[in-house]
């Protein structure tokens, strides 16, 4: 709780994506799983809602760094150097975002890379079965 | 382009394009003119199935040897898209005779006349 | 009656070819089949066998589609291919509203003022110029799409591949003018270790300020490209269904 908050505002948005990737994961898994997931194109873009989350969410991870760090580096631009020990902690701060758009990022290509294969076996067998 | 026009990596390859290039030398086609054409060229010995003459057709036409057109709309009230040979497309269909005419005489020599 | 719509209609469903290159191929194999099918009956064959023979002529086979899979899918073809089906589900399109509007509402605290692109110096130009271009021809094609209506085969994706890399070039260009600052501004501090607190935070200001700028400026133009390549895809899919004539039980 005490890193979600030291993210700031932009930790909203990704978690947001975070909970939606569930139900989204979920649907795909059942659709799979039932075999109701439509074969080759239809079904590979389907599918390419997981890595294009993970890559929004990583591009928010880095715009909450960069403006964080710009606002706290552009006041001390401005009045100097009080306290340098602050804005290392600062910066620290400023990287929650980013390792949380990263860590959203990884898990969706991971979930994303492992349906695939699931799909495209699938896809296979269904040519296979026709032939 | 290629130096030589026939590439002897790809023969059937390099065969497909001579024969749907000779087809258009004697005029505009539709698709399906070009899959009847290639089969009485080659006095039935070659035949494009399954699709196959798409890509040789949407290929040469992004090299710019033939150019494709879509007609007017024909008896289903469905447009047909119709092929011709380029300026271009001519002289490199002429090369390709060419080179197959080298190899044929190449070949010729190799497997010898029938005895 | 249309004898190929099922087949037409899997095909349409599972060629992996990006718009307009897909849309192209299935009218093109709808008009051989009928073409070759009405040669076949003229001829005296049955329906069935004129049938099968235009199929076995027309119905392109796994290694056909792979090779015009080759010759038509550029890069950029499919990735607009790609993020264009990204914005045909409903839920999915509100989830990209609502980040986007609270993405922007945080971001917004840094460019209150303009001294934000004082601080990133010329590259933010270069980089907001990038993204104007995109945002622009957004604006042109929004005006042709959803006013002026203009539904024309021909212009519905002209200028759509340059404003998606207009659309993206910022986010590129920010995070290398980012990565420079960040390599020069070490060499600094490296060079001026007892001032390294003060010198270090000067030295990152330029670079953070454009790379924020840069993603801020991406999230703004791709709105709009998803707007717009959504708009131009669903078009795409209605014209070759209405010219395939595909009814509502064969999709």
């Amino acid at each position: 709780m005490q890193l979600f908050m030291m993210g700031g505002v932009f930790m909203f948005p990704l978690t947001l994506i975070a909970l939606a990737l569930v139900p989204i994961t979920i649907r795909l898994v059942w659709k799979l799983t039932n075999n109701t997931l439509e074969a080759g194109r239809i079904g590979e873009i389907s599918l390419q809602a997981l890595p294009f989350w993970g890559v929004v969410s990583l591009l928010i991870g880095f715009l909450g760094q960069a403006s964080g760090i710009y606002k706290g580096l552009g006041a001390i631009a401005e009045f100097g150097v009080v306290n340098p020990e602050a804005v290392y902690i600062g910066l620290r701060e400023s990287m929650v975002t980013t390792m949380y758009g990263l860590e959203i990022c990884i898990v969706a290509m991971f979930v994303w890379g492992m349906l695939r294969i699931w799909h495209t076996w699938r896809t296979r067998q269904a040519m296979a079965a026709t032939a | 382009m290629a130096r030589n026009a026939l590439d002897l990596s790809n023969l059937s390859k390099s065969m497909n394009e001579l024969l749907v290039l000779s087809s258009l030398v004697s005029g505009p086609r539709h698709g399906y003119q070009l899959a009847l054409d290639v089969e009485e060229l080659s006095g039935g010995l070659i035949t494009l199935k399954h699709g196959t003459l798409y890509p040789i057709l949407h290929k040469l036409e992004r090299q710019k040897l033939i150019s494709g057109s879509w007609s007017a709309k024909g008896g289903k009230g469905r447009r047909r898209r119709a092929y011709e040979l380029t300026e271009t497309g001519r002289d490199y269909a002429d090369r390709l005779r060419a080179e197959w005419r080298g190899l044929m005489v190449c070949l010729g020599g190799i497997v010898g006349e029938e005895t | 009656m249309n004898e190929f719509g099922t087949i037409l209609s899997r095909l349409e469903r599972e060629l992996p070819l990006p718009q307009p290159a897909r849309a192209r191929v299935l009218l093109e194999v709808a008009a051989d089949l009928e073409a070759f099918f009405e040669l076949a009956r003229r001829q005296g064959r049955s329906e069935a066998e004129a049938q099968r023979l235009a199929l076995e002529t027309f119905g392109p086979s796994s290694d056909a589609v792979a090779a015009l899979v080759d010759v038509h899918g550029s890069t950029a073809a499919r990735l607009m291919e790609v993020l264009a089906g990204r914005s045909a589900g409903l839920l999915e399109r509100g989830l990209l509203f609502v980040v986007a509007v609270i993405v922007l509402f945080a971001a917004a605290p840094a460019f209150v003022d303009t001294r934000i692109f004082h601080d990133a110096g010329p590259a933010a130009w270069v980089v907001s110029a990038f993204a104007v271009l995109a945002v622009f021809i957004g604006l042109v094609k929004i005006y042709l799409l959803f006013l002026k209506r203009d539904h024309r085969p021909r212009q519905l994706r002209f200028g759509l591949e340059a404003m998606l890399w207009f659309t993206i070039a910022p986010a590129f260009l920010g995070f290398a003018v980012f990565l420079m600052d960040a390599f020069d501004a070490i060499g600094v501090v490296a060079a001026n270790w007892p001032d390294a607190g003060g010198l270090l935070g000067a030295c990152l200001v330029r670079g953070h300020a454009v790379l924020a700028i840069a993603l801020a400026e991406t999230l703004v133009a791709s709105i709009f490209w998803f707007v717009v390549n959504g708009r131009v895809a669903r078009i795409e899919e209605q014209n070759a269904e209405i010219l395939l004539e595909l009814k509502g039980d064969e999709r």
